[in-house]
């Protein structure tokens, strides 16, 4: 009897444990934020806070799902100026970061149980979050609001989504990049200075100049040149699909290329991977492949491989968006020493066209931004907290930071940097602990009433951002700053065609994965073909099987939305 | 005890007594669970978890047979019958990442099989405990580490220019030139094999470990008595002492085989290999979930739960007949 009643009382316990932990780990989240960072401060106790306005803000806390990969999880809490922000506007947000996860599959179980913070940030499954009616329009709560006004009146227009509401203000405004260039084929620059700073626009001069630079010199710092390489890992694959419809003199559209008239029903849509050019591009490649110029692990390798050669300066020349190598890389090139191994780009283009549109128009990307969730309990309280980000004294905090820290007044009122200034900000461990321009607030790219504009527009912070290196460059080519290297983007009454959405589930979808497939399946085989015979016989079957991949769809669906926003967007003169 | 020789003699007792007899199993069923309660209490719990987590859930497949829309909800979304099934059969892709998970799978499981049972008699074999332990813990120490730093250890050590494998191959002199082993679809499943069985030879070999120390050692005795040597003792003690448990074992996986494992393809797959490396739970993910097609998704999963269940009840039945230990 003892033995049992001892049985019995630890099988009660056991019971009783094992329900009690049930219940603690089975608990619904609190909507949205599972906060990576123990750090918190949720809401914010600041009653003698600063008041620039006339009264009080009103202290409140709004929670909030950032769903874009690969984003440092910061809270606003945590860095310097995020605190003063929460202070002059009273909001403090508590972030929910996707890390290192899978953003589709989390939105994808978000939508599906219902359960949605305050804010949402949606990147490109916006469209997701509107289908399943998880957004609020905010067109009539913005439009007595004079700063949001002020600051995207003009363009509020092309934020309308198909059913004519608006859910956010996206904060990619159109302000052209005049310090780099971000894309092209890239050489380093080293090879650039020893040509004497040429203008190349041939592709075939650019593989020869390679090829002669690795006959002379297999290796670099005892390891081999690589004389051609790009990212091609997962989702990066664009990088091997996208240079035939540059060197074609087309603008990045994605995976199509428009034609363009006078009016919108001018406008259409086509897919260009059968085209001649991708068939030459790749023939080169092959070209390059079998002369063992090619980086041999271009297709298997992860992409932190890729990087760690790149940061060697063992590569000669590349085909890349600049934010795929432009920092931690080329950081790390220039803490070795090896800052004339960064590279330069060129504006390729094939025989016949005469103009690049590598650089697309600056338009405002109206694909994301901070949208208000149907959930959300005080929806007017959110968009209060926009006007008040949007006054100048937040922005002016959001861009410059504070005075006499982030940067200094001259005598005649204009805001400047000093070098040290700079260097703290260009410090990676700035933004997360002091900064905040990069977390996709709305924002105004207008001048501030007393004339200062800000940073990006600055000359004087433009050229200061450059290291004699990059002053050598530019001296060579006789400009100020890179940009003008560039021909003048041609402006695009639609947007850009990449960050057009295809609904969930069709048949435009499909076909655009299908797409994907077929060329993610073939175009490696071509380049890598042991002779002619092999590339030919890849490309046929390659052709055969586009023609079943429904991408007739596909470029119907980019057609009709391209003609709806020029229709929409009124830009067309 | 008294129980069951009531029943045996109720059932001998032809026909008419049957409807006692029933009655009587149950009241012993009842009976026995009373006398064992303090462990069906402590499995009480478990029970309970399996199924409001997992036979609950159940009612959801419901979805498979809709065009399941998230805000029309399961009650407001279309019916459309086993029309998903049929999108995910006329699908190419389909059919070609199903051959691929079953193709891994099985190999897997032979694999797996040969080499933990062989590693772990040659440990039962050893006779210098301390280096007995140590080959164990080195072995079943991979296990613990993530696919992910795997899958990078596969990939760096297998590259063509600087991989140590390439290195190794090409210093003997199998190999002139270094091989795009990544790159090669015929490799592909080789590659996925030995790496499963690198990070999981170790802990495999535990449970048949175990097994195998509880062989009764005066079995041995006899058998060298009788002249037996070293490889008729393992040939004729030890493995069919482990047999009941490898049976289980295998009629487990069985069930398990259209679950090829996802992490390790997901990180090895490459353009060059997708089309031997890409398996129904990436597909899933890629076609179904990212796309939003939720239906779909839930087709895949059905189907992969009815074949689990038949192949696993239909080995059971097999080992049955065979006479072999079974689960049900």
């Amino acid at each position: 009897m003892k033995k049992n009643t001892k049985v019995m009382v630890a099988a009660v316990v056991v019971l009783i444990a094992a329900l009690a932990i049930w219940f603690a780990v089975g608990q619904p989240p609190d909507e949205g934020p599972v906060a990576e960072d123990p750090v918190e401060d949720p809401v914010a106790e600041d009653p003698v806070a600063e008041d620039p306005a006339e009264e009080e803000p009103v202290q409140r806390t709004y929670t909030m799902f950032m769903g874009m990969s690969g984003r440092d999880p910061i809270q606003l809490s945590e860095t310097r100026i995020g605190r003063l922000i929460t202070e002059k506007t009273g909001v403090t947000l508590d972030i929910e970061y996707v890390v290192g996860g899978d953003v589709a599959t989390r939105i994808g179980t978000m939508i599906a149980s219902g359960d949605y913070p305050d804010i949402i940030w949606g990147h490109e499954h916006k469209n997701r979050f509107v289908e399943a009616g998880a957004l609020v329009p905010i067109q009539d709560m913005i439009a007595d609001k004079p700063n949001i006004q002020k600051a995207y009146g003009d363009i509020l227009d092309m934020h309308k989504f198909p059913d004519g509401n608006i859910y956010f203000l996206a904060p990619y405004r159109e302000e052209p990049d005049l310090t780099h260039i971000g894309i092209g084929f890239w050489l380093t620059k080293e090879l650039v200075r020893d040509l004497g700073f040429p203008e190349i626009t041939d592709i075939d001069e650019y593989f020869d100049i390679i090829r002669d630079y690795v006959a002379r010199n297999p290796e670099f710092n005892g390891a081999p040149t690589i004389g051609f390489t790009f990212p091609a890992e997962s989702w990066r694959f664009f990088e091997l699909t996208n240079p035939p419809n540059f060197l074609m003199g087309y603008p990045n559209d994605g995976d199509v290329q428009v034609s363009r008239g006078d009016s919108p029903e001018d406008f259409t849509a086509r897919t260009y991977a059968t085209s001649d050019s991708t068939r030459e591009y790749l023939q080169r490649l092959n070209q390059l492949w079998n002369e063992g110029l090619l980086d041999r692990e271009v297709f298997v390798q992860t992409h932190d491989q890729w990087i760690e050669k790149v940061s060697s300066g063992r590569v000669v020349g590349m085909t890349a968006q600049r934010w795929q190598f432009g920092f931690a890389p080329m950081q790390a090139l220039e803490d070795q020493g090896l800052s004339w191994r960064r590279f330069f780009p060129f504006q390729l283009l094939d025989e016949g066209v005469e103009r690049g549109q590598y650089v697309g128009a600056s338009v405002p990307v109206v694909r994301d931004g901070m949208a208000i969730s149907v959930l959300a309990e005080d929806p007017e309280g959110i968009v209060q907290f926009f006007e008040d980000f949007l006054s100048e004294e937040v922005q002016k905090l959001y861009y410059w930071g504070v005075e006499g820290e982030d940067y200094n007044v001259d005598a005649d009122g204009l805001f400047y940097r000093t070098q040290e200034q700079r260097d703290m900000r260009a410090d990676p461990e700035y933004g997360r602990t002091q900064g905040v321009d990069w977390w996709g607030f709305p924002r105004t790219i207008l001048p501030f009433s007393d004339g200062n504009k800000i940073p990006g527009l600055t000359s004087s912070e433009i050229r200061a951002g450059y290291d004699e290196v990059e002053l050598e460059m530019l001296e060579g080519y006789g400009v100020e700053t890179f940009a003008q290297l560039a021909p003048e983007a041609i402006p695009s009454p639609y947007g850009f065609g990449w960050d057009i959405v295809l609904p969930e589930g069709s048949p435009a979808q499909l076909a655009h994965a299908r797409i994907g497939d077929l060329r993610r399946f073939h175009f490696p085989r071509m380049v890598m073909a042991a002779n002619q015979a092999e590339f030919d016989a890849e490309w046929t079957a390659f052709l055969a099987a586009f023609e079943e991949s429904g991408y007739a769809d596909y470029e119907a669906h980019m057609t009709t939305v391209i003609r709806e926003r020029v229709r929409n967007w009124g830009l067309l003169d | 005890m008294n129980g069951s020789v009531s029943a045996t003699i109720n059932k001998t007792e032809a026909g008419s007594l049957k409807k006692t007899s029933i009655f009587k199993d149950v009241k012993n069923f009842f009976k026995k669970l009373s006398v064992q309660k303090a462990l069906v209490l402590m499995c009480a719990p478990f029970v309970l978890h399996i199924i409001i987590f997992n036979y609950i859930p159940i009612w959801g497949w419901i979805m498979a047979f809709q065009e399941f829309r998230p805000h029309l909800g399961i009650a407001g979304s279309e019916f459309v019958g086993f029309r998903q099934f049929i999108t995910l059969f006329q699908d190419q892709l389909f059919i070609t990442v199903l051959r691929n998970t079953l193709a891994m799978s099985s190999m897997n499981l032979v694999f797996g099989f040969l080499s933990a049972i062989t590693l772990a008699i040659l440990l039962n074999e050893l006779r210098n405990k301390f280096f007995k332990k140590l080959v164990q813990t080195i072995s079943y120490l991979p296990y613990f580490v993530s696919w992910v730093v795997v899958a990078n250890l596969v990939i760096s050590s297998l590259s063509p220019v600087d991989g140590i494998i390439n290195r190794m191959l090409m210093a003997i002199g199998i190999l002139e030139e270094p091989v795009l082993f990544m790159g090669e679809e015929g490799y592909f499943w080789w590659i996925v094999v030995f790496s499963n069985m690198w990070k999981n030879v170790g802990w495999n070999s535990i449970i048949y470990l175990s097994a195998m120390s509880g062989i009764d050692p005066e079995l041995y005795q006899a058998a060298s008595i009788d002249g037996a040597g070293r490889l008729r003792r393992i040939w004729h003690i030890t493995i069919p002492g482990i047999m009941p448990i490898v049976s289980i074992l295998l009629i487990m996986n069985l069930g398990w085989i259209l679950n090829a494992g996802f992490e390790q393809q997901l990180l090895l797959t490459n353009p060059l290999n997708m089309r031997v490396s890409e398996v129904i739970d990436i597909y899933v993910l890629r076609y179904g979930i990212s796309m939003g097609r939720f239906s779909l998704a839930t087709a895949a999963g059905v189907f992969r739960s009815v074949v689990s269940v038949t192949m696993l009840l239909s080995a059971n039945a097999l080992a049955k007949k065979l006479g072999s230990d079974r689960i049900i």
